[in-house]
């Protein structure tokens, strides 16, 4: 480590100054309400301190597995949308940074939006809403991390 | 701010001299608007009078935008009815009072509205009360005569056949207009919701739009002493109240209980008897993952105000945050389907 206290070190001594000193010292409702909901905050921030670009880099893998399983479930009704998810699937992650990964998740996000009405089609093709709801479900959970 | 809370007051009560605020505090709650109490004093033509205030003042931003006109009118329209709600003073539209549009209403004091104070173990023995007369209120709101009361700030009332494509609409709109980043999830629950309508209610009714714990007084012995928050309200299905109040998000003993206090079925049978509605459990499970929905774009609305810098409430940086168990919640309805709606407790 090269300097201490640590991101996560610092967060953590924050939110508990907050919730253990700040907050029931503050007689204002108002301001004890916001000073409750910064502790909140920041113990999420905690959660995710140390695993917010794995995080990322997990869902975008995941992502393009989806994708590619999905491309091969539309091939007959949608090749547009099945070549662009097969070449979305065969991309890479260029570094780990967070300004990267973000962006290449909404790239992929989106594209699976795009998958949405032929799942829910009448004629949809078999498995795609099932392999749609298994794998955004599995976004989600890894998502909670961090969440509140 | 307190004088020129003062000053506004003396342009509005009749024959009042020398008015005087003080205890003027801003509260949490109503997290689309600004929530201000205050008592105020004035001489008037009988004598010394005193009275506490509530005032509603629109944000720089917030959860939701909505219309403050709306909101008064029907606090306005109820007065004198069945429905327990803080009566309306003044709406104040002009800018030159508190810079903002705000309307000033009733206190009613002696009682709580936070959820953690219904969750608190002292307020276990009040539980089933509360829970009886939400939702014996609740079936008293969707049978009000509303074509005799003054809602006509409401707008024209939907035919029973367009109150779920409606809502549906409404909210798909504020998803695409807020979100911050692609949503699947969402679009797969639109995408859903567009393909299987539910049967329309048998009458329209007045839709609070916001019915759940959190949203009315309550005392100590467990009497609900006024429904809060009506800034969502509109004409609609009355089913979309009842489903809006059972979702997880206000589930908040996470003990599946409706709002913190009542299974599921108790809710419903409660519910059925107060109004004489019919819950038709694919009906209800349509509406609940709406519910779901219109929680997500209300998050939505409250990040993007926050990532964007028009407000620093902190809790539009929490609500961003709650998508994913939003989302979870949605695919878990999305997957049950419609028989899951009646009795899942």
């Amino acid at each position: 480590m090269a300097l201490r206290p640590a991101p996560d070190e610092i967060i953590r001594g924050v939110q508990h100054s907050l919730a253990a000193q700040i907050v029931p010292a503050l007689p204002a409702p108002y301001a004890a309400a916001q000073a409750g909901y910064a502790s909140h905050v920041l113990s999420a921030l905690l959660a995710l301190s140390d695993g917010a670009a794995q995080q990322l880099v997990d869902d975008n893998a995941a992502l393009r597995a989806l994708l590619a399983h999905a491309a091969t479930l539309v091939d007959g009704c949608a090749a547009g949308l099945a070549a662009a998810g097969r070449q979305a699937a065969a991309e890479q992650d260029a570094d780990v940074r967070l300004s990267t990964l973000a962006p290449a998740n909404d790239r992929l996000r989106a594209l699976v939006s795009r998958f949405v009405p032929l799942a829910v089609a009448p004629d949809a093709p078999a498995g795609l809403l099932t392999l749609l709801l298994d794998a955004l479900e599995t976004s989600a959970q890894r998502r909670l991390v961090g969440a509140l | 701010m307190e004088a020129r809370i003062g000053a506004f007051l003396a342009t509005q009560i009749a024959g009042a001299r020398d008015v005087r605020v003080t205890a003027l505090r801003r509260i949490p709650g109503g997290a689309s608007r600004e929530t201000w109490s205050f008592d105020a004093a004035w001489e008037g033509d009988a004598g010394p009078r005193q009275q506490g205030y509530i005032l509603r003042r629109d944000p720089d931003a917030g959860l939701l935008e909505s219309d403050r006109g709306a909101e008064y009118a029907v606090y306005r329209a109820l007065e004198g009815s069945s429905i327990p709600a803080p009566r309306a003073y003044w709406l104040e539209l002009d800018g030159r009072w508190l810079d903002r549009p705000f309307f000033v209403m009733e206190r009613i004091d002696h009682c709580f509205a936070a959820p953690a104070a219904l969750m608190a173990p002292a307020m276990h023995r009040i539980h089933d009360e509360v829970g009886r007369q939400k939702m014996a209120i609740l079936g008293a709101i969707h049978q009000l005569d509303w074509r005799r009361l003054d809602l006509s700030a409401l707008g024209t009332a939907p035919e029973p056949a367009q109150c779920a494509a409606t809502e549906l609409e409404k909210w798909r709109s504020v998803v695409h207009k807020e979100e911050l980043e692609p949503q699947p999830v969402l679009e797969l629950a639109l995408a859903w919701l567009g393909t299987h309508l539910p049967p329309p209610p048998r009458a329209v009714a007045l839709v609070h739009g916001d019915y759940r714990t959190g949203n009315f007084l309550f005392d100590r012995h467990g009497t609900i002493r006024g429904v809060l928050d009506w800034e969502m309200a509109h004409f609609g299905d009355p089913l979309e109240d009842l489903a809006w109040a059972s979702i997880k998000q206000w589930q908040y003993a996470r003990d599946g209980k409706v709002g913190g206090l009542l299974t599921r079925r108790e809710a419903i049978r409660l519910y059925r008897a107060a109004s004489g509605i019919e819950v038709e459990p694919a009906a209800f499970h349509w509406w609940e993952l709406l519910g779901n929905v219109k929680m997500a774009a209300i998050d939505l609305t409250g990040a993007r105000s926050f990532v964007e810098g028009r407000t620093r409430e902190v809790l539009m940086a929490i609500v961003g945050r709650m998508l994913p168990s939003l989302e979870v919640e949605i695919i878990h309805l999305l997957r049950s389907g419609p028989q899951a709606g009646e009795v899942r407790d």
